[in-house]
Order: structure tokens, then C-alpha cells, then sequence
């Protein structure tokens, strides 16, 4: 699990996505647990056993559970492991630069910039 | 009457209102007190107020649908502000099937930061339950 995970993470690097962990480990399990597998991405940390309170939100039975989400957060993908997570990470992707209208963050704006597309770059503010 | 006055174009509205008052009501009380009134000198303004009205109440509800319903789903992908709309799109249903909207999720990561799922909108997302056994 650990290391297809890790090598999507990286994959990605640079791209409108995020992978994040639900946890269900005592927190000492999992410190050992990231320091050892060199795990990079954010989880949240689900109260220290299966009887979590997001686990038990989303009703989790089995671990691990997977879902992907699209940059709308609406779930398109479950339960997809190995490569059958990297083409769902794909094509939601491909969705995401085919809209009009992106959103470049601090992380995404030079990817953006290279993508050898006509740009017309607002830089706003809610106020 | 619209439910709510005090929105975005309230001034725009209130200047309706201005002139459809001064146009139906003022000019025509002046001019029953000069007492020379005829029929066609007050069905005329009458008319331009009563256009001015409808053109104003035309302008309201354009309005209201532009500030209010017009949510992350009818925009272009991706015109969702982060951590600016925590709620789901109006017409999209919140559950744990494929095509529903990902339930909020909000909590701490291992070093008790709390940070929630929406903070992520705008990126797609693995949401992966796991444990190190």
C-alpha cells in the first residue's frame, strides 16, 4: 500500500491534487508509521482506534477504504487500488484543466503557467 | 415588495423608486393644483412612471438569482473559492455514493493542526482510511 501511494503522491507533485489519510492508529503508531515509510501526505487522525468518529461518519468497515474525489469534492471513484487509483486520479484531473476556469494556488501556478495555453490571470480577493 | 430590500442593488432600485415617485406622483399633484389637467397631459407621465416601475421590479429578481442560487455547479469548474463555500452545491445530493457530494469532514492531523476536507476543494482528492497493521 505504502509504496504505490507514495509514488502517486509524487506523480502528482505539482498538480491539483491531494491525497489524505484517515487514520486509525494510536498516535504513536502512526509517527512510527510515517517516519518509517517516509509518508509525506496529511491524514487525519480518527481518535486511535476503528471506532473513530470519521470511520464511523463515512460507516468504514474495512480497511483500507478509498474514495476519490473530483476538485468539486463529489465522489466519482471507489474502492479503486494500484494503478486503478492512478487512472482515476488521471481523469479527474483531465476534468479539471478541461474547465475554462482554473484555480492556481501558490503550489499549482507555475504548471499552469507552462502549460502553453492562452491565460488571462486575475489575481483577486473576496472583499 | 421584495422579501429582501437591502441586497447588492438597493441603490439602483431606491433610484428607481426616486424617479417613478417624482415622475407619477409629484408632477401630476402640481399640476391638479395649477388646475390645468387634461387627460393627456397626466395619462403620459403616468405611462413613463408605470414603465420605470416595471422596469425596476424586472431588475430585482435578475438579481437575486445571481447572488443567491448560483452555486459551485452551474459555474465554470473549479470557480468555488476554498474555506468561501463550505456548503454543497444546492442541487447535488451529500451521501457516500458516486456522484454524491463527500460529506465534510473536519478534525486534527497527527500533530492535533484541525484542518477539514473542503480546504481541499479545487484539487481532486484520494480519501484513504488506513491503519499501519
Amino acid at each position: 500500500m505504502y509504496p504505490h501511494e507514495r509514488s502517486l503522491v509524487a506523480k502528482m507533485k505539482g498538480k491539483p491534487f491531494a491525497l489524505i489519510g484517515i487514520n486509525s492508529d494510536s498516535k504513536e503508531k502512526v509517527r512510527a508509521a510515517l517516519k518509517r515509510e517516509n509518508i509525506t501526505w496529511r491524514s487525519f487522525w480518527d481518535g486511535g482506534d476503528t471506532n473513530g468518529p470519521i470511520a464511523n461518519q463515512y460507516g468504514v468497515r474495512g480497511w483500507p477504504t478509498i474514495y476519490v474525489l473530483d476538485h468539486e469534492g463529489i465522489i466519482r471513484y471507489k474502492g479503486v487500488r494500484g494503478n486503478a487509483m492512478d487512472a482515476a486520479v488521471e481523469d479527474l484531473l483531465g476534468k479539471v484543466s478541461a474547465g475554462n476556469v482554473i484555480h492556481a494556488t501558490s503550489e499549482t501556478f507555475a504548471t499552469h503557467l507552462n502549460a502553453e495555453k492562452p491565460l488571462l490571470l486575475d489575481f483577486y480577493a473576496d472583499w | 415588495m421584495p422579501k429582501n430590500v437591502w441586497n447588492a442593488y438597493f441603490p439602483l432600485t431606491f433610484a428607481c423608486h426616486v424617479l417613478a415617485f417624482r415622475v407619477n406622483y409629484r408632477r401630476p399633484v402640481l399640476k391638479l393644483l395649477k388646475g390645468s389637467v387634461s387627460m393627456k397631459k397626466t395619462i403620459f407621465p403616468s405611462l413613463i412612471s408605470l414603465l420605470i416601475l416595471v422596469g425596476c421590479n424586472n431588475e430585482e429578481p435578475a438579481a437575486t438569482p445571481q447572488t443567491g442560487q448560483d452555486g459551485a455547479t452551474t459555474e465554470a469548474p473549479g470557480d468555488d473559492t476554498p474555506g468561501d463555500d463550505p456548503q454543497p452545491a444546492n442541487d447535488v445530493t451529500v451521501g457516500f455514493e458516486i456522484g454524491n457530494q463527500a460529506p465534510e469532514i473536519t478534525g486534527e492531523d497527527i500533530d492535533g493542526v484541525a484542518f477539514k476536507l473542503s480546504d481541499y476543494r479545487g484539487k481532486v482528492v484520494v480519501l484513504d482510511f488506513w491503519g499501519d497493521w
